[in-house]
């Protein structure tokens, strides 16, 4: 019997270690060895600057989430010694704990939202109607949370007919599958930048960038590994990961996208606090778990051009989108920023000073640290050095105000004033600070001369101060603002007093420094990164009136003087308003707040699109109006009268200024639309252009995004293939590489080169051939831009990575299967083997026989020595199909290999 | 074992004539403030306990406040500053009435919600017992803070100091302006 066994496995191996089986040769593959699992990564959308610009309003199904342990860590390290454990052992498990149900819960909720069975919150709240589920999220976004809390507890544990039967959710609110969708969910941590994000390093791909991005799914225990893997994540301040949604068809996500995302956050920040899961997952340390503000410490962050938040021109969007400027500072550069300035101007001024802006090119300097976690934790430190300066000015002068708002009165202020005016003759130093007060509150309250009367108004109307300011025990920010007015009234009064008087002789000295740091920034235009203490010198001389006392054994210590007499406390107050002013043009961002955040970093151009500083297809447009201005003109030199009404050119939309709207206490940009000049009435009979030998036909083109700019019988379009151009002519010198495409573009039967640089000798009866070849051929031109013409490239990593295993290189040919999204392996079964073969069986593929019509596959992986049979002779139709999932019976493993768990 | 010798050091921190006092968190990891009576009539426990001798009364999550949490980064930033006592002696029932309600958090100079100062600060304790009218060494004050129903810190209520409730005030800014200007200047 054993003799029986032991013959038929010499025979197997004999078999198996042959090239021919069954008298079919076994193809071999280049490249040898195991290969790490097949990545679950959504392919990479290589795209330019005006593609990413337009990406901006598409759902990301890839985004990048960024954790931050540090104050976990801390809590934890307090944790330990107070109850009496190992700080070593017990920080490092909380952290663990920490992480292990952040990503359990995201992947939980994930796949729930997938699957269809917990309803979608949708990211517009504008389209529900009016409502308890309405309410309840408006309450929670302005921090009240109780009712979504406990209509979530409702709908977490229940079937989709309870919850449907609860009323607040419709049927529509539960995403719906297409019949091909088997959507699958990829995380990984992420180790190291790499080619598997090689979009973010470059705005187009070539045959070079597939290799690479090949190689690095070879090496891609490198740069990532499974989520799961929480031994692989040792760095306890930070980690990276990776979420991608595959699978899910274009028609699903286009439409729920935003709206999948604005779920997941919503339900996290519920689930992290109040789930059973998060309970068993953070076991035993739920209730110190649960206190740490998870919003806080968490960012998702689109992995590419794409949105998490559909893009909006408001202050909130514009401020988070303003977060990428921490990955691009350097230390010393974070003092000369606008949040960290005295007076803050608003990033909005940052879009009008820069409004074309690099793109896919590593604007987040992924590339310069040398592993993910230094790149996070450099973000980190700047982002939580801006967040705990803002957070503490915004502290101090909210606690100041309120001290001299509850002590010093207009009244008590104007006796403070007269007082300091008897005693000033004795006191250049009083009347230095006199002068200071006047000067200052001139510039910033002047009703001609003022930019600061608007600027406040937008303090009264921004609730989310008022929420932070009675945080800290304070008044709604109207009141502090009643108050700076009617001090702002008393000093100004009392300095036009004065000056009448002629109480500054002429010649009195001034010395500059004295000025505070915010009225310098204003008046010399230059940052001042330091406050300038208006305290310190004065106090030397006189007595402060209003200070922090302390009890002590009965007696009150005085601890930190707040200001020093009336002019002074003038100053000080002033110089706070400017605080909450800077404060509140960051709040959005850099304030503690409900909601996990999402700036869009990779992608400068989210809010220049949003704030109509740049259109993606303005160039298309242009080039497009042009080439028709060019062939109404032909027919006009052809075949004269020939009707043509040519508008006037095309510009773009400028943003010439940033107007801010106070709306329902948001603000509201409003972008100034200016020189938008072009009408659609050009028309032309191009009936004219009978005989001319060109013959121009633009046809199936599936988009056009000029519909309005058509001829009669002509229209033009662009070509949706993805490839390097979109636009191809086809003609006699001019022939794309690409020829099986042309048909479908701009066909032209002229030679361009040959009759545009014949242009000076060009005879009359060419002449409109000339100007028709011209206009073709700056089409063409214009069509090329690599910048201003929306471009993109796709590349699916595993097909990458298979074709380079098979053929040892990717050559143009494979590469541009590649980019369409087909594989270059022999045909889809083969692909569809290796895909499924990498995630089943350990082991990379070594030789391949795939039959062409009937008969099963044969393959041989690195990691066993026999044949793999693949059972296609009965199932190739739903085995060759691109998403196929296989299961073991679709499969003869032998007992040498081994499957992956 | 080390747990349970540190749990009983703590819980004898508070020995007052009546009841004892304290925080700490259980061998499950919940925070809890646990009243030891040493006379079933006393009158906390006659309506803190159900006039059992003793009892713990969990406390519940608080919300983001291991973070940045402005109410936090105040107190623990500011404590000392405008933030303080009055050192007027508040009645017990204001103590009964909070832990009934369950609308509280507790802070202590080595909670695990101050991420500002280094475990054990000195100064930070020093701060905490200067709430107390008396600055007794063994003192560790527990400040009672109300939670809003979403149970967001919102109010300091008071401060705990050897069994005696104290008023607390976020507003300890002294204006000394009687003093005419003219004899401030020297």
């Amino acid at each position: 019997m054993n003799l029986i066994l032991v013959q038929k496995y010499l025979l197997l191996l004999l078999i198996s270690l042959s090239p021919y089986v069954y008298g079919q040769k076994l193809k071999e593959w280049k490249v040898q060895g195991d290969i790490q699992e097949h990545l679950n990564i959504n392919p990479l959308r290589f795209t330019n600057r005006a593609q990413c610009a337009a990406d901006s309003k598409k759902a990301a199904r890839s985004v990048f989430f960024m954790l931050d342990s540090v104050n976990t860590g801390k809590s934890f390290y307090r944790f330990s010694k107070i109850t009496g454990g190992d700080t070593n052992v017990e920080t490092k498990l909380g952290i663990e704990k920490y992480r292990y149900s952040v990503l359990e819960l995201t992947k939980i909720i994930s796949t729930r939202l997938i699957s269809g069975t917990l309803p979608l919150f949708k990211a517009n709240l504008d389209k529900y109607e009016d409502g308890k589920l309405r309410q309840s999220l408006v309450d929670c976004q302005a921090g009240d949370c109780f009712d979504l809390n406990a209509i979530i507890s409702d709908t977490w544990g229940s079937d989709k007919e309870t919850i449907l039967s609860n009323g607040l959710f419709l049927n529509s609110d539960f995403l719906r599958k297409s019949v091909k969708d088997q959507p699958r969910l990829g995380c990984y941590y992420i180790k190291k930048f790499s080619s598997l994000q090689g979009h973010v390093f470059s705005a187009s791909a070539n045959r070079k960038t597939a290799e690479r991005v090949a190689e690095s799914v070879t090496k891609s225990n490198d740069s990532i590994v499974e989520c799961s893997k929480l031994s692989e994540q040792q760095n306890l301040k930070v980690a990276n990961y990776q979420l991608d949604i595959l699978n899910l068809s274009n028609k699903v996500w286009n439409k729920r996208g935003f709206d999948f995302w604005n779920s997941l956050k919503v339900y996290l920040t519920w689930a992290f606090r109040y789930s059973d899961e998060a309970k068993q997952l953070t076991y035993p340390y739920f209730n110190v778990i649960r206190n740490i503000a998870l919003e806080e410490n968490l960012l998702f962050i689109p992995n590419g051009c794409k949105s998490i938040v559909s893009p909006s021109c408001d202050e909130k969007s514009l401020n988070l989108n303003s977060m990428r400027q921490f990955s691009q500072l350097r230390e010393q550069e974070l003092f000369r920023t606008d949040f960290t300035s005295q007076v803050a101007t608003g990033v909005e001024n940052d879009l009008l000073n820069k409004p074309i802006v690099d793109v896919n090119n590593d604007i987040l300097n992924f590339s310069k640290f040398s592993n993910a976690n230094d790149w996070a934790k450099n973000f980190r430190d700047k982002f939580t050095k801006s967040r705990g300066l803002l957070k503490l000015r915004f502290i101090n002068a909210v606690n100041k105000t309120k001290a001299m708002m509850l002590n010093l009165p207009a009244s008590k202020l104007k006796e403070e004033l007269e007082h300091s005016l008897k005693k000033s003759n004795d006191s250049e130093k009083l009347k230095s600070e006199i002068y200071y007060a006047c000067a200052e509150y001139k510039v910033a309250t002047d009703n001609d001369f003022s930019f600061l009367t608007d600027e406040v108004d937008l303090l009264n109307n921004k609730s989310i101060l008022d929420i932070h300011s009675k945080t800290l025990g304070g008044e709604d920010i109207t009141d502090y603002i009643k108050y700076f007015k009617s001090i702002s009234s008393v000093v100004n009064d009392f300095c036009a007093e004065i000056y009448s008087k002629g109480y500054w002789s002429e010649g009195f000295p001034v010395k500059r420094e004295g000025f505070t740091s915010w009225y310098k920034e204003i008046t010399l235009n230059k940052r001042q990164p330091f406050k300038t203490n208006i305290i310190r010198e004065l106090s030397k001389e006189i007595n402060p009136i209003l200070t922090y006392t302390f009890q002590e054994n009965g007696s009150y210590r005085q601890k930190e003087i707040i200001c020093v007499e009336g002019a002074n406390c003038s100053r000080v107050l002033l110089e706070n308003i400017f605080d909450m002013y800077t404060s509140l043009r960051y709040a959005d961002s850099l304030l503690p707040t409900n909601e996990i955040q999402s700036p869009n970093m990779l992608n400068p151009y989210n809010e220049r699109v949003s704030c109509k500083m740049y259109d993606p297809y303005s160039k298309k447009r242009k080039v497009i109006y042009q080439f028709f201005y060019d062939i109404a003109r032909a027919a006009t030199f052809g075949l004269l009268p020939s009707p043509v009404y040519i508008s006037t050119e095309i510009k773009d939309k400028q943003v010439v200024s940033m107007k801010t709207l106070m709306e329902d206490g948001k603000i509201t940009f409003d972008p100034k639309v200016d020189g938008y000049k072009f009408k659609h009435s050009l028309i032309a009979d191009l009936g004219g252009l009978f005989g001319i030998p060109c013959a121009i036909s633009i046809s199936r083109a599936s988009i056009n995004p000029v519909r309005y700019y058509r001829f009669n019988g002509v229209s033009v379009g662009s070509c949706s293939q993805t490839r390097v151009n979109n636009l191809v002519v086809n003609s006699s010198t001019d022939i794309s590489d690409y020829s099986y495409d042309s048909s479908r573009c701009v066909s032209c039967a002229i030679n361009l080169e040959t009759v545009v640089g014949a242009a000076a000798s060009i005879e009359p009866i060419t002449r409109s051939i000339y100007i028709l070849a011209r206009g073709v051929w700056n089409l063409f031109k214009g069509l090329r831009d690599p910048y201003d013409i929306p471009d993109k490239w796709t590349l699916d990593v595993n097909d990458a990575h298979n074709t380079f295993r098979k053929y040892g290189h990717i050559n143009n040919y494979c590469f541009k299967k590649l980019l369409k999204g087909k594989s270059c392996l022999a045909n889809s079964c083969e692909s569809s083997i290796a895909r499924n073969l990498n995630s089943i069986v350990k082991g990379g593929i070594e030789s391949s026989f795939i039959p062409k019509k009937r008969g099963n596959a044969l393959v041989k992986l690195s990691s066993c020595d026999e044949l793999i049979t693949i059972n296609l002779k009965n199932n190739r139709r739903r085995l060759c199909k691109r998403n196929s999932k296989f299961t073991l019976s679709d499969i003869v493993i032998p007992e040498s290999c081994e499957i992956k768990k | 074992m080390i747990r349970s010798i540190l749990l009983a050091l703590l819980l004898n921190s508070y020995a007052f004539a009546e009841y004892k006092i304290n925080t700490y968190w259980n061998s499950s990891n919940e925070k809890e403030v646990v009243i030891e009576c040493t006379m079933e009539s006393s009158s906390i426990c006659l309506k803190s306990c159900l006039g059992f001798y003793d009892c713990n009364i969990p406390e519940e999550i608080c919300y983001n406040c291991v973070g940045n949490d402005l109410f936090l980064v105040n107190f623990y930033k500011n404590i000392g500053l405008n933030i303080g006592s009055s050192h007027k002696e508040l009645p017990l029932s204001k103590l009964t009435r909070v832990l009934h309600f369950g609308e509280f958090i507790t802070l202590k100079a080595n909670s695990i919600y101050n991420i500002i100062s280094d475990y054990d600060s000195k100064s930070m304790k020093r701060k905490f017992r200067k709430l107390c009218p008396e600055d007794n060494k063994d003192e560790d004050p527990i400040v009672f803070v109300k939670v809003d129903r979403n149970r967001k810190p919102v109010e300091l209520e008071f401060v705990l100091c050897h069994g005696k409730v104290y008023e607390m005030t976020m507003d300890q800014a002294f204006l000394s302006s009687n003093k005419s200007i003219e004899s401030e200047l020297y």
